[in-house]
């Protein structure tokens, strides 16, 4: 268990260091959702009707560039060996790698929603729905990504076919996503959406380290 | 039985047996397939009752619904090959994985194309976003992009290979999905009207729809080991055996043997 | 033959465009993958005996002893 947390805090602490990976993303994401609200001529009424799709579509790309580099690096200074290495039951020791990738991307993305809200025009008394709907869906986005990840780490142009791989599988999220988000705006709980969200991240996170071992291992072989 | 079954599998192993082996499979199915889907297709044609809603549209069903069902079965095989690949290192397996992703998403395409085409009389419309069925096989389309492309992307075949049958396997769990969304949600698919237990057409309209299923499992049949022998060829090329295969062909002139293999 | 019915039949009660075009696309994809393949075949099969031959030769040329394939 401690070995679990040592090295959790050691990636958070490597990815504090790597600070320009972690915010580009979400640097992206503020800049697209500019752009849309800026593209939409700043109407509200056409802004907070497409806000859910806008917010969802962007977070799936945050989530493409975010994971991209996720184990380039570790492939490039030799360390993805040691990450393979530890005799402890498959994948928990990639386990760490899946938590702080969330914890960088979908989280950071949680706690700046209700600022998205804001600039989509969302009415504050829908940000703790909007909140907790990205907390259900992000792991999703980054568990199943880290499999994609995984698999593309050598590859060429590996960034396009990352996302070719890892969006597709992602639509029900998105769907559901978007669904839950405009149940919020009428009022509703969105408690099918979320119960859909919450029960595709758990699965990915029992199902990733297996797949993202299993591919990191091929990267790792060519 | 449990002993011919442990042969079969030792077998499996040598690319050589299949390549032999295979051969007559190749061409019966081949006639097979035509004959099935000539048959029933014509039958569609020809002499099934329009329906009694839908008109003489509904005849696509015949040449939509065989494509679809196998489309999704070539998929779940392609899941099974995967599995194999990773688990036992059946060189086969790998070659059964390359060889049905093209045939694959050629269905798949087809699939969504004739059910668009069928959909614009029958329901008003080509395509609806909010259909789960359309949007799941779309998602099966991509997954085949995306297999494609990561064949192509990895270097090392070996790594190819396992690369896409991870892959593979992941994107199963789309299958159910697009069995089971029609029941979970309603838009433009009707509830099924074949499942295994019931039928609710009468014999004249679903007899041609099984004949044309039939065909199209032997087409099956008949591309992916064609392509399998191809593959195997390939990549089996510095070997005696195909030295042997290959003087074997020179030899017969054109005696009796049907063309090519 | 009566042409009449032959023409109303392939009419397909103004759903002719539709029926005729899914099965047309459907006939045209299905032998382009039959056809493909069967390229490739022949394909391979000319590549592979010119191989066979260069290396033939090539063996002949050396004295050693003859290699199969």
């Amino acid at each position: 268990m401690s070995a679990f947390t040592g090295q959790l805090v050691r990636e958070l602490q490597l990815a504090g260091r790597a600070r320009a990976d972690v915010l580009n993303p979400v640097i992206f994401l503020l800049l697209a959702i500019t752009l849309f609200a800026l593209a939409l001529e700043g109407k509200p009424e056409v802004l907070r009707e497409h806000a859910p799709s806008i917010l969802w579509v962007l977070v799936l790309l945050t989530n493409m560039l975010a994971l991209d580099g996720m184990f380039r690096r570790d492939l490039d200074d030799g360390s993805l060996e040691q990450l393979l290495l530890p005799p402890a039951a498959a994948g928990i020791a990639l386990l760490d790698k899946l938590l702080v990738q969330w914890l960088v991307t979908g989280l950071l993305i949680v706690l700046l929603s209700p600022l998205l809200g804001m600039i989509l025009n969302l009415p504050a008394t829908v940000y703790p729905l909007l909140a907790l709907v990205l907390l259900a869906g992000t792991p999703a986005v980054s568990f199943i990504g880290a499999i994609g990840a995984a698999l593309t780490a050598g590859a060429r142009r590996g960034s396009a076919l990352l996302a070719l791989l890892v969006l597709p599988m992602l639509v029900p999220v998105l769907i559901f996503g978007v669904s839950a988000v405009n149940r919020a705006l009428e009022g509703e709980a969105p408690r099918a959406e979320l119960y859909w969200l919450g029960a595709i991240s758990l699965a990915s996170l029992m199902a990733a380290p297996f797949a993202t071992q299993a591919g990191l291992r091929i990267t790792l072989e060519q | 039985m449990k002993d011919m079954l442990k042969r079969l599998w030792h077998r499996l192993g040598s690319p050589r047996w299949f390549f032999q082996m295979m051969a007559p499979w190749q061409w019966w199915l081949g006639l097979l397939a035509a004959l099935l889907l000539l048959t029933g297709t014509f039958w569609g044609l020809v002499y099934a009752p329009a329906d009694y809603q839908q008109g003489e549209s509904f005849r696509i069903i015949y040449v939509h619904v065989p494509t679809v069902i196998v489309a999704q079965s070539v998929y779940m095989a392609l899941g099974i090959s995967g599995f194999v690949l990773l688990v036992w290192r059946m060189k086969l397996a790998d070659v059964a994985l390359k060889a049905m992703v093209p045939f694959g998403m050629a269905l798949t395409a087809l699939g969504l194309f004739t059910g668009a085409v069928w959909g614009r009389p029958t329901w008003g419309t080509y395509w609806e976003w909010t259909d789960a069925r359309l949007i799941s096989t779309l998602i099966l389309l991509f997954l085949y992009f995306g297999l494609y492309a990561l064949r192509e992307s990895l270097s090392s075949a070996e790594a190819a290979g396992r690369g896409c049958a991870i892959l593979a396997i992941v994107g199963l769990v789309n299958i159910p999905v697009i069995k089971y969304s029609v029941e979970w949600w309603t838009t433009l698919h009707q509830g099924e009207t074949i499942t295994l237990t019931r039928i609710r057409m009468p014999p004249e309209m679903y007899i041609p729809l099984l004949i044309n299923l039939l065909g199209m499992y032997c087409l099956f049949g008949y591309v992916v080991i064609a392509r399998m022998r191809n593959e195997i060829l390939r990549r089996e090329r510095e070997t005696t055996w195909v030295a042997a295969w290959l003087r074997g062909k020179k030899d017969d002139v054109g005696n009796g043997v049907i063309d090519g293999h | 033959m009566d042409t009449d019915a032959i023409m109303q039949w392939a009419a397909m009660g103004q759903h002719g465009f539709y029926v005729w075009l899914a099965y047309g696309v459907s006939l045209v994809v299905l032998l382009l993958v039959i056809v493909k393949t069967r390229i490739e075949a022949s394909g391979l099969k000319k590549e592979l005996e010119l191989d066979l031959q260069l290396k033939a030769r090539e063996s002949g040329r050396t004295v050693s002893s003859a290699r199969e394939g």
